[in-house]
């Protein structure tokens, strides 16, 4: 077919060797049709070939050649820069597109922080307590919460803590005591109260640290809470200066026993009264003294001491002793909703939340499992006191025949035979409405301490404990 | 005659396919650039010529011949000189137009009145036809019918070849208008010889289905 169409152009136009002309004049002469076919097709060449031709326009060829004359002028090397420098720049045109893509990405980043603020893989639980806070309580809450973000549901709880509503108003925060976790794992190493050697979960107390400068306010405050939710037991730890009247000889006993499980382990000087302590610092000091049988807050009120006496910038001076709450069955929601209503009260200078846990802390005795927290110890899973062997003493009687007057903490470790059964561990009593509370089930101790008169220079360390600061994502 | 006010390049402009042209080439590779604006000069009209045949539109045309000296300067290195330098040339513009054309999709067809119209019919300006509308325009009251005629007859070829495909416009711009030998265009379109009659064949048919209302008109 397209050697027919090649032959029959070629015969139109004229181009057609002698046999091939021959041949198509023949096939004409048969089919007369085809003859009217080739003349029009005829007809159209040479219409087209009669079409007139047009000139160029003036400014056809004046562009290039003012080009070519500005270039022999200036004496171009390179003739074809010249025409490349006539051609239309495409920087504003990739420009724009690389504006455009930039736009995108940074919508997209945008969107993809609002949508996925953080990513916590879950870890197990013991993942999260391998690793062993450095030196100090900030670090420790730094690295729990960097844990949170790693480790899932057990380490959230520390976040929880640290977390505030972005949006409430924070008052500035009082870098908090280190706490040395160091020194609290060789007191534990020391006193033979090693960490729970039997995987029993330990359950650590939320501590809470309020500076007020309005402390009786902060209190109401505290207990006003307490006392709105249910499930909380709490306890006020009277002041330190009114002595234990129920004091029995065998708690006595008891207070001298453990006093010496704690001699191993050197114990703060005590202030003298020419050398006036922090506020933090006579607190704990009378405490410890006045509760020496309890042994109950002694150790962290020690360690808080020995850091607040470091980090305080302010002189001492005399100052009210500290107020101190325990509570029961105060979880760390409850706790940093306290927190939380505390730190947007103008009194409240700083509100600072530990969620202390003896991570790593080692058995070094098998079946002394006992854990300790800030000095607390959990008696009531020791394993080796038969259950009819704990009993409440040191002047604390059941709340129902005889409400404690008096504050008293009772130790049950080593009592005597005979002691009443179904009691259990250590109870910590005074000023509130129960008169025995367990230490192991203690979920809150709460601080409250008078505002320093100088706060100490913002922390350099990363927020620690800051919890607007904790809400970054 | 040119529309360039370089007088250097008005002289000595060599007649086009004497070969003086392939010599410019060479002195424009060489760097010389008074020899590309002889190159200009010698082939502008004629290139816009075809150009607008192909597009319809001056100012298109004239765009695409400013376009068609530009690449060419551009790719004077890769010249092999297999080819004549129009017909090089030529080959860059008819390719820049077919682009064009298959770009924009459209068919035109043209007209001498100044109108060129679309796939659709619908009118709009033509310069290169009006452009010879004026050179025939003043004398066509004062001179016989066969004038009118022929424009007539000019715009009814103008307004079928806008309504053809682009490769059929080409083939047949080449062959009726620039005088291409099969050769020259089968250079130009990359075809075989064969392949190129066998279109240019087509091609004449579709001008002549084209053109049937005219040719019958004709007749009568």
């Amino acid at each position: 077919m397209e050697n027919i169409e090649a032959m029959l152009c070629a015969y139109i136009e004229g181009d057609l060797d002698e046999a091939g002309r021959a041949q198509i004049e023949k096939h004409l002469q048969e089919h007369p049709q085809h003859r009217k076919l080739i003349a029009a097709l005829t007809t159209t060449r040479d219409l087209m070939r009669d079409l007139p031709r047009a000139k160029a326009p003036a400014d056809v060829g004046e562009w290039l050649h003012g080009q070519v004359e500005r270039s022999i002028l200036l004496d171009d090397s390179d003739m074809k820069t010249t025409a490349q420098r006539a051609k239309p720049s495409r920087w504003p045109q990739l420009l724009g597109v690389a504006a455009v893509l930039l736009l995108f990405a940074s919508l997209g980043i945008i969107v993809m922080k609002m949508v996925m603020p953080t990513f916590t893989p879950p870890v197990s639980p013991t993942a999260a307590t391998i690793k062993m806070p450095t030196s100090s309580l900030a670090q420790t809450e730094d690295q729990a919460r960097d844990e949170s973000k790693a480790s899932g549901p057990v380490a959230a709880n520390n976040l929880l803590l640290s977390k505030a509503p972005p949006s409430q108003a924070v008052p500035q925060e009082i870098p908090p005591a280190p706490f040395d976790v160091n020194a609290v794992r060789q007191r534990l190493a020391s006193s033979g109260y090693a960490a729970n050697a039997n995987g029993i979960e330990q359950t650590a107390p939320v501590v809470l640290v309020i500076n007020s400068s309005n402390r009786s306010t902060t209190d109401g405050q505290i207990t006003q809470y307490l006392n709105r939710q249910s499930g909380i037991s709490w306890r006020q730890v009277p002041d330190e200066s009114v002595q234990s009247p129920g004091q029995t000889p065998q708690l006595n006993q008891l207070a001298a026993a453990r006093q010496q499980n704690f001699a191993a382990s050197p114990l703060p000087a005590q202030p003298s009264a020419t050398q006036p302590a922090s506020p933090l610092a006579s607190a704990s000091y009378a405490a410890q003294n006045n509760r020496a049988q309890n042994g109950y807050l002694g150790d962290a009120l020690r360690t808080l001491e020995k850091k607040d006496s470091e980090n305080l910038s302010a002189p001492p001076t005399t100052q009210p002793a500290t107020d101190m709450y325990v509570a029961q069955g105060m979880t760390v929601q409850q706790a940093d909703e306290l927190r939380q209503s505390l730190a947007s009260q103008p009194d409240v200078q700083a509100c600072r939340v530990y969620k202390q846990m003896a991570l790593d802390v080692p058995a070094t005795q098998p079946g002394a499992n006992a854990d300790l927290v800030l000095g607390e110890r959990q008696e009531t899973l020791k394993p080796t006191i038969p259950a009819d062997q704990l009993v409440v003493t040191g002047g604390l009687t059941p709340p129902t025949t005889q409400p404690t007057t008096a504050p008293a903490i009772a130790d049950t470790t080593n009592l005597p035979a005979g002691a009443p059964a179904g009691l259990a561990g250590k109870a910590v009593g005074g000023g509130g409405s129960n008169s025995q509370m367990a230490v192991a089930n203690v979920d809150a101790v709460i601080v409250v301490q008078p505002a320093a008169a100088t706060p100490p220079a913002p922390s350099t360390e990363p927020a620690a404990t800051s919890p607007s600061a904790s809400t970054q994502p | 005659m040119s529309s360039l006010s370089g007088a250097q390049f008005d002289a000595e402009l060599p007649a086009p396919g004497d070969g003086g042209d392939a010599a410019l080439l060479r002195l424009a590779r060489g760097g010389d650039r008074a020899a590309y604006g002889r190159l200009v000069v010698l082939y502008q009209d004629r290139l816009f010529n075809a150009l607008l045949r192909m597009v319809g539109e001056t100012e298109e045309a004239r765009e695409l011949t400013q376009e068609t000296f530009t690449r060419g300067l551009e790719k004077i290195d890769g010249f092999r000189g297999e080819s004549s330098p129009y017909t090089w040339l030529f080959r860059i513009g008819m390719n820049l137009a077919i682009s064009n054309l298959r770009r924009s999709q459209r068919r035109r067809t043209f007209s001498l009145d100044g109108a060129s119209a679309g796939g659709n019919g619908s009118a709009s300006g033509d310069g290169q036809a009006s452009g010879l509308l004026n050179r025939l325009a003043s004398a066509e009251h004062d001179q016989p019918p066969q004038v009118a005629e022929r424009r007539e007859r000019h715009r009814m070829v103008l307004e079928a070849l806008g309504r053809l495909d682009a490769e059929y416009r080409a083939v047949l711009i080449m062959r009726d208008v620039e005088g291409f030998d099969y050769q020259q265009m089968a250079d130009v379109l990359g075809l075989p010889l064969g392949t190129l009659k066998s279109r240019l064949f087509r091609a004449r048919l579709a001008l002549r289905d084209e053109l049937a209302p005219y040719l019958e008109g004709q007749k009568k």
